[in-house]
């Protein structure tokens, strides 16, 4: 058995997603039977007592909701306690690419994170009409959603059980560094021209909300979520760190650096899912969540903290690094 | 908070049934209470060990025989100081010394005090010593466990050591350790480098290993290649082996805790799913009763869920906060023994304060996420209780 | 304006209420007089949306309530409907004004608004004086005015009352008529469902409702 298992901190992870696991498996189990039986427009006592345990499955989902969102901050954090333990890991980039399966599940946290937000704003319509209109719907997703579960769960056990503490990994410097010249990010951009696409996505997501222009706002947030993450591990991250070798999303996560990482990375991905969620609601329920002004916030205050490091050290020693 | 009208009736219905708020609070704080001191005695024994490998040296090197470690050739330091990047070198006599019962033993250390001190923790006891006093005599530095050993055969002042080749060794006692250190010094005698081998029977020209510093730590395995090139029987042990041995010895005892933590995890979660599923009539009704003045489930479900929550974080407080008491003021009897065994002299080892966030999110994330998780079925099925319960 | 059209309903195979169609206007007080099993209670709960009728329609105010997902329910309630039940349903070990504060609980936010709306409350069912004693320690008939105020702290515009005077003395059944008399006064819709006589003494204008073996007569 791997030595990672007998990490408190593992265990204890391991457990929780296991116990909101049996909890989403019940879920499952009732919203099927909810979507075989739903009638809404039957007088049966069958119906109103499915009205009452479609509560249940509120319950359930808000729960595994707040957990996860708790969760992934520990995974984080265990991750990065257990670079003490892995050989050749400074920070939780390394411990993340002990495997091959710890990228891809961290993506999956942060999709079901998604998945979950999506599915309480579309609860909150339903339950705010007088008909249940998106009953099918919201059960739907949350089935996809079950799904995503599943392979979370697999990928938390596989990740785990395949660290090997003797064999060291690489870490942020070789992970993210410039190799032999090769340019690590997409379509060939430079730094200048990532932060051009940077700034401008950044005020494409903002104003097209002003005009209604949904779909723009859609994809250009989903541009943006992906662009900021190459600007600040290539660019905004090398401040953060006053090191222009320094490039790692994780190690701002550190107490070296005031937790910022907890603050940036949270401001931009609730910011950008929010955004979607409510283009997403606006263009194919055609309802008004009126989530878009705080995700705006949200976003700027990231762009605004971003700025603030890059800014900050120029008034500090005159120069850019 | 004062003028919130919902904190207002939360707390009047939390105090209205005391005999249920105790007795969730009870057995959730004793959940707490067992899990934090777990917890706090593994992060105080591990905080102590970790700030001893750091005054360890960065390489040890050991001579090797058919797996056993034998003694080595005083010269062998002359060949390791030709090695570039090796910052000090120290030569190192220890060994174990069984008392007359052959119960018990005691680690014998000897320091070459004309050498720097590899250890920077040794270091900092030695900065009140009259060094060449110490020396020129035949004294000793004992922990605190020895001392409270020896004084129990009276001998209070001195102790007689009984060399391999069978001759008795005066040694004086000249200092005692402070508690604070019974952990890693509790059984320790610090004498000089000489009367070490003279009690232990360590030959003139030998030592038991040799302890190096590399400055560069980009450079230890290079160092570490060549050691292995100058030297056919040779072991070397770097600090970061030592920690990850550490470190799994406790997470694996730990682990152990955990797994029957587990287990009365398991108990305790069948037990709060029970008491929120055993629903009074009068419960019921109540539910029923405010169904029938305008509460929807949703209403009812969050107002239920805020009382368990309540709750739940008060029994976290009350357990953390008597953990951290029964840890570090009254220095955890019984589990103390059982985390550190007493094979060795009587443990008196006191437990350092280390406090960590990452420790005290552990146990919150370990309790509150079975505790909710156990009683959300049973506070939905009150929650649908029918308002027309409440015509009965 | 409360309009009940071909309602039925079934308890397994007993049939409580058939072809039921009523009409009651506002500010109008009704008396639904039958014997117990005759259904009054069970109609009473079905206005009130306790329950749900196994076929017809109930609309209050046109909101057809019989169909409505608790949420919208629950706030419909509140906003208009106070029920005073037959042993009045209160929390016996709290005081009157902590009791009638319930309703407000999931709606209101401001702890001093809402008491100042329970004493109101408190004032018009003729308790302020008991306000801070224990439910527990309080009469019949004072249990019923602090029930009452609960029903009416939100100003509902239809109040409902299951068997109101069973659990009452004579004087104490003649004060409650007062009092129906001044929530009529106050604009309310006032139903009650009795099979006590003494309500042919109430000194305003009502309309009976008979019911028997869960069909209207009238």
């Amino acid at each position: 058995m791997s030595e990672i298992l007998l990490n408190s901190k593992v265990i204890v992870y391991l457990l929780s997603e296991g116990i909101l696991y049996t909890l989403s498996l019940i879920g499952f189990l009732v919203a099927i039977y909810l979507l075989k039986k739903w009638d809404f427009s039957s007088f049966s006592e069958l119906q109103f007592r499915l009205e009452e345990i479609a509560y249940l499955i509120v319950t359930l989902i808000t729960f595994i909701f707040l957990a996860k969102v708790g969760l992934i901050f520990y995974f984080i954090f265990t991750i990065d306690a257990l670079s003490l333990q892995v050989p050749g890991a400074m920070c939780a980039a390394g411990v993340i690419s002990a495997n091959s399966y710890g990228l891809t599940l961290l993506a999956i946290k942060l999709f079901i994170i998604f998945g979950l937000l999506l599915w309480i704003f579309i609860n909150y319509l339903d339950l705010e009409a007088k008909n249940y209109p998106y009953f099918k719907l919201k059960m739907a997703l949350f089935l996809v959603v079950f799904l995503f579960l599943t392979i979370e769960l697999t990928l938390d056990f596989l990740y785990f059980l395949n660290i090997d503490t003797n064999r060291p990994v690489s870490c942020c410097s070789t992970l993210y560094g410039q190799l032999e010249g090769a340019n690590p990010l997409p379509f060939g951009l430079d730094i200048k021209t990532l932060l051009i696409l940077f700034y401008s996505l950044y005020f494409v997501t903002i104003f097209s909300l002003f005009f209604r222009q949904y779909i723009i706002n859609l994809i250009a947030t989903a541009l943006f979520l992906y662009i900021s993450y190459y600007s600040v591990v290539y660019f905004f991250g090398t401040y953060i760190y006053e090191l222009p070798t320094h490039k790692c999303p994780f190690c701002m996560f550190a107490k070296e650096y005031y937790y910022i990482g907890y603050l940036l990375w949270g401001t931009l991905f609730l910011g950008a899912f929010l955004m979607l969620i409510n283009s997403l609601i606006a263009l194919f329920l055609k309802k008004d969540i009126k989530l878009s002004s705080f995700a705006q916030l949200l976003i700027t205050l990231f762009v605004i903290i971003s700025t603030l490091y890059v800014a900050i050290y120029y008034f500090k020693n005159g120069v850019f690094l | 908070m004062r003028n919130s009208l919902y904190f207002y009736y939360l707390t009047l219905n939390l105090f209205k049934d005391k005999k249920k708020l105790i007795s969730t609070i009870l057995i959730s704080s004793i959940i707490i209470f067992l899990l934090s001191s777990i917890f706090f005695i593994q992060d105080s024994i591990k905080a102590s060990l970790k700030s001893t490998i750091k005054n360890q040296p960065d390489f040890i090197i050991q001579k090797n025989r058919g797996g056993r470690q034998v003694d080595l050739p005083l010269d062998w330091i002359d060949k390791i100081s030709q090695i570039y990047g090796v910052t000090s070198i120290t030569p190192r006599v220890y060994g174990r010394y069984y008392f007359e019962d052959k119960k018990k033993w005691a680690l014998i250390i000897g320091v070459d005090f004309l050498e720097d001190i590899s250890n920077k923790e040794l270091e900092k006891i030695f900065k009140d010593i009259n060094l060449k006093e110490f020396i020129k005599g035949s004294n000793m530095i004992v922990g605190s466990e020895v001392y409270s050993y020896l004084k129990s055969h009276f001998y209070n002042k001195d102790y007689n050591f009984l060399s391999p080749n069978g001759e008795f060794i005066k040694v004086k006692i000249y200092k005692v350790l402070p508690k604070e250190l019974a952990l890693n010094y509790g059984n320790v005698i610090i004498t000089s480098l000489d009367l070490a081998k003279k009690i232990l029977g360590v030959d003139e020209d030998k030592i038991s290993d040799i302890a190096i510093n590399v400055a560069n730590k980009d450079e230890w395995a290079n160092i570490e290649d060549k050691l292995n090139a100058l030297f056919y029987d040779i072991l070397v042990v770097s600090k970061d082996d030592i920690k990850r041995a550490y470190d799994n010895i406790f997470n694996f005892k730990g682990g152990i805790f955990l797994s029957l933590f587990l287990i009365t995890l398991t108990t305790f979660m069948l037990i709060l799913y029970q008491r929120y599923s055993l629903v009074n009539l009068d419960e019921k009704k109540e539910i029923a009763i405010l169904r029938s003045l305008g509460w929807s489930v949703k209403d009812i479900l969050k107002f239920k869920l805020f009382e368990s929550l309540i709750s739940a974080i008060f029994a976290f407080l009350i357990g953390v906060l008597s953990a951290y008491i029964f840890v570090f003021i009254f220095n955890a009897p019984i589990l103390k023994d059982i985390f550190l065994g007493d094979s060795n002299l009587k443990n008196s080892v006191i437990f350092i304060r280390v406090v960590d966030f990452s420790t005290i999110a552990t146990i919150f994330i370990l309790f509150i996420i079975p505790f909710i998780a156990s009683i959300l079925i049973p506070v939905w099925k009150i929650a649908i209780s029918s308002p027309k319960e409440a015509l009965k | 304006m409360i309009k009940i059209k071909n309602l039925y309903k079934k308890f397994k195979d007993f049939e409580a209420l058939k072809s039921i169609n009523l009409e009651i206007n506002d500010n109008e007080v009704v008396i639904l007089k039958g014997v117990s099993g005759s259904g009054k209670s069970t109609l009473l709960s079905l206005i009130a949306g306790f329950d749900k009728p196994t076929s017809g329609v109930i609309l209050i105010d046109n909101e057809p309530i019989s169909k409505l997902p608790d949420l919208h329910l629950s706030r419909f309630r509140f906003k208009n409907i106070g029920f005073v039940f037959q042993n009045f349903n209160l929390i016996k070990n709290l005081t009157p004004l902590d009791n009638i504060l319930a309703p407000l609980i999931p709606y209101e936010k401001s702890l001093q608004k809402a008491q100042k709306k329970a004493l109101n409350a408190l004032k018009v069912a003729n308790i302020e004086h008991k306000a801070k004693e224990i439910v527990a320690n309080l009469s019949g008939g004072e249990q019923q005015r602090v029930a009452i105020a609960r029903a009416i702290i939100n100003s509902p515009k239809y109040l409902l009352f299951d068997e109101p005077t069973a659990n009452l003395d004579k004087n104490n059944s003649l004060l409650f008529l007062d009092l129906v008399k001044k929530l009529k006064n106050l604009n309310k819709t006032i139903i009650i469902a009795t099979h006590d006589p003494i309500f042919d003494k109430l000194e305003v204008e009502f309309k009976t409702i008979k019911l028997e073996d869960g069909r209207v007569y009238e």
